[in-house]
């Protein structure tokens, strides 16, 4: 209790995630029942941090900063331009799949909205679309950058609840697909009440143009996939790998920075990898705490007292999610909630990869709700419009995500179908 | 302020450097690995222990620069709401931070004697020690920052993003 209060009332004095849950913790064990050796919290939050695994978060960080910083991102957009312009809703059915595209090169939605939703709100306002409007658009279809591979907050998922993260990678690929089409659906009825143009259809060889310009950062993924599938990397190398690849492209092939931008850039993935990692240090304490405390053990019983199934459970996880996203940041959650709620679903007999991206997937539709979706301040600056016009915009596209999570909540084989067959 | 820019840089100098050396070792394995047929046996090892140091020294530099990631930002508040605010946050990240660094410190004494498994020439204690030394330089940011020491060019390079040219 002592934990809950503290890390609350710090929360919301503007501290730090991290400090907070650091300062809720210690405050438990100074004050609390939880009884943790003072020698047992340096060993927590060193050997938290220094998992192989984890590796992979700074690296995903370095592969979609260079490739922005190699001008890639333009890349994406012309076969996006080819392929999506044609449909209803042309330049906003170009965001959607430019994100999906651009999805395959970087793991964060935010970093997705940052770069190239810069390029796609300034495009489709060109285009004659509202502010308000393409603002939406890119803040919804950022959430894809996450749950296609790859993924920092899969990578982080599977290291705090223990489950593979190259099976979580794979899983998240249908998943993607799914929520982009849906987002398309919703423009395509919104094109045909709106009546929003067009573009002209390209040609087969347009397209072909399109997509050899841009064939090298498009194989980011690939290797990715194959080199996980194939057992030659681990998903940590392979997200070594793709850094490595992106590097050459920037530097060698399409010669976008030299070395010492390179080194600039390192300084930056340091500064927010250190963002993401410091909460997780104190995430791993806050989890020592809570095993302590038997919280676990006490949720799990309370559960089965409920008697609500595997169903009910995952109802219940979703709303919970849902509401936690709307004022708790997404890491934040997911360090926090990841380790309670993981363990309860595999004893319920949930399959842990169909949790994992359905976990995941609620805190990405976190991230455009309000209060505190981090999405709806980038885009909101960058297109400069009000919360609340973009909220109105952003509803249809809300709806299309919630019908993807019931989706996927119960039909559990859209996640698991390709890390069973590529991975068994 | 020489010194204060001199004591911020040479923190973010060593982390990229930490964290290049991670990459760098990683990358090796993996060459090694595919061209000779061989590895490093410490590579693991070594790379995994690197990550607190890249992310102590980091989180301190974001410390300064007010850029951790928060729920409610108290630079909203005005007047003597966010001097409260501000007071609260400090006293509880110094006492937490504080405690952390002196048993951080005492513990990495006590690891002094081990060393790692693959490379038993390296004490447990420069692991250890990225602990007490983080917290210390966060504490020692914060409190340049509350004068106006801290140097900003650090949170202008963290929220640097590239602004593509248009293509529509």
């Amino acid at each position: 209790m002592i934990l809950l209060i503290a890390s609350i009332v710090f929360l919301l004095v503007g501290m730090p995630v991290a400090i907070a849950l650091g300062g809720g913790s210690l405050a438990e064990i100074w004050f609390g029942t939880a009884t943790v050796h003072s020698a047992l919290i340096p060993q927590r939050l060193i050997q938290g941090l220094a998992s192989f695994p984890l590796l992979a978060v700074p690296f995903f960080i370095l592969a979609a900063e260079v490739m922005n910083a190699s001008n890639v991102t333009n890349k994406m957009l012309r076969p996006a331009k080819a392929i999506f312009g044609p449909l209803p809703g042309g330049m906003a059915q170009v965001n959607i799949g430019a994100s999906m595209i651009f999805s395959g090169v970087t793991g964060s939605a935010v970093a997705d909205a940052a770069s190239i939703g810069r390029i796609e709100i300034r495009a489709m306002q060109q285009a004659g679309y509202t502010p308000q409007f393409s603002a939406a658009v890119t803040a919804a279809s950022a959430t894809i950058g996450p749950i296609i591979p790859p993924s920092i907050p899969f990578v982080i998922y599977g290291s705090v609840a223990d489950v593979s993260i190259g099976k979580l990678l794979l899983a998240g690929t249908l998943p993607g697909v799914l929520m982009s089409v849906m987002m398309m659906v919703a423009v395509a009825i919104l094109a045909t009440r709106r009546a929003f143009p067009r573009m002209a259809p390209s040609s087969w060889s347009e397209i072909g143009v399109a997509v050899a310009d841009s064939i090298l950062p498009l194989m980011t993924p690939a290797i990715l996939i194959v080199g996980i599938v194939s057992g030659y990397f681990t998903p940590t190398e392979a997200s070594a790998v793709a850094s490595i690849y992106a590097i050459i492209l920037g530097l060698l092939v399409y010669r976008t920075i030299n070395i010492g931008q390179l080194y600039a850039i390192f300084g930056r993935v340091v500064l927010q990898s250190a963002a993401v990692l410091f909460i997780l240090a104190f995430a791993s304490l806050l989890g020592l705490v809570f095993t302590r405390l038997g919280l676990p053990t006490y949720l799990e019983a309370l559960i089965d007292t409920l008697g609500l199934g595997p169903i009910g459970f995952l109802i219940l996880v979703n709303v919970l999610l849902l509401v936690v996203g709307c004022f708790l940041e997404s890491l934040a959650a997911l360090t926090i909630l990841a380790p309670i709620l993981a363990p309860i679903a595999l004893g319920m007999g949930i399959d842990p990869i169909h949790f994992g991206v359905v976990f995941v997937f609620n805190l990405m539709i976190g991230l455009i709700l309000p209060p505190s979706g981090i999405l709806l301040m980038v885009v909101k600056d960058i297109a400069r419009v009000s919360t609340t016009s973009l909220m109105r915009e952003l509803m249809p596209f809300i709806i299309a995500l919630l019908v993807t999570l019931v989706i996927l909540t119960f039909v559990p084989s859209i996640s698991t179908i390709l890390p069973e067959v590529l991975m068994p | 302020m020489r010194t204060t820019r001199y004591i911020a840089a040479a923190t973010l100098h060593l982390a990229t450097l930490c964290f290049i050396a991670m990459f760098g070792i990683c990358i090796v394995n993996i060459a090694m690995r595919a061209i000779w047929d061989t590895s490093l046996g410490w590579s693991e090892e070594v790379s995994r222990y690197l990550i607190p140091w890249v992310t102590f020294l980091g989180a301190a530099l974001l410390a300064g620069s007010g850029l951790h990631m928060t729920i409610v930002d108290w630079k909203d508040a005005s007047g003597w709401r966010r001097t409260l605010l501000r007071a609260v946050s400090d006293v509880v990240t110094f006492v937490t931070l504080g405690f952390i660094a002196y048993i951080g410190w005492r513990y990495a004494m006590q690891m002094s004697g081990r060393s790692l498994i693959t490379l038993p020439d390296v004490s447990m204690f420069v692991i250890y020690v990225s602990l007490p030394v983080g917290c210390a330089l966060y504490m020692l940011f914060i409190v340049l920052s509350r004068f106006g020491l801290f140097p900003n060019e650090l949170a202008q390079m963290y929220v640097e993003q590239n602004d593509p040219e248009d293509l529509s």
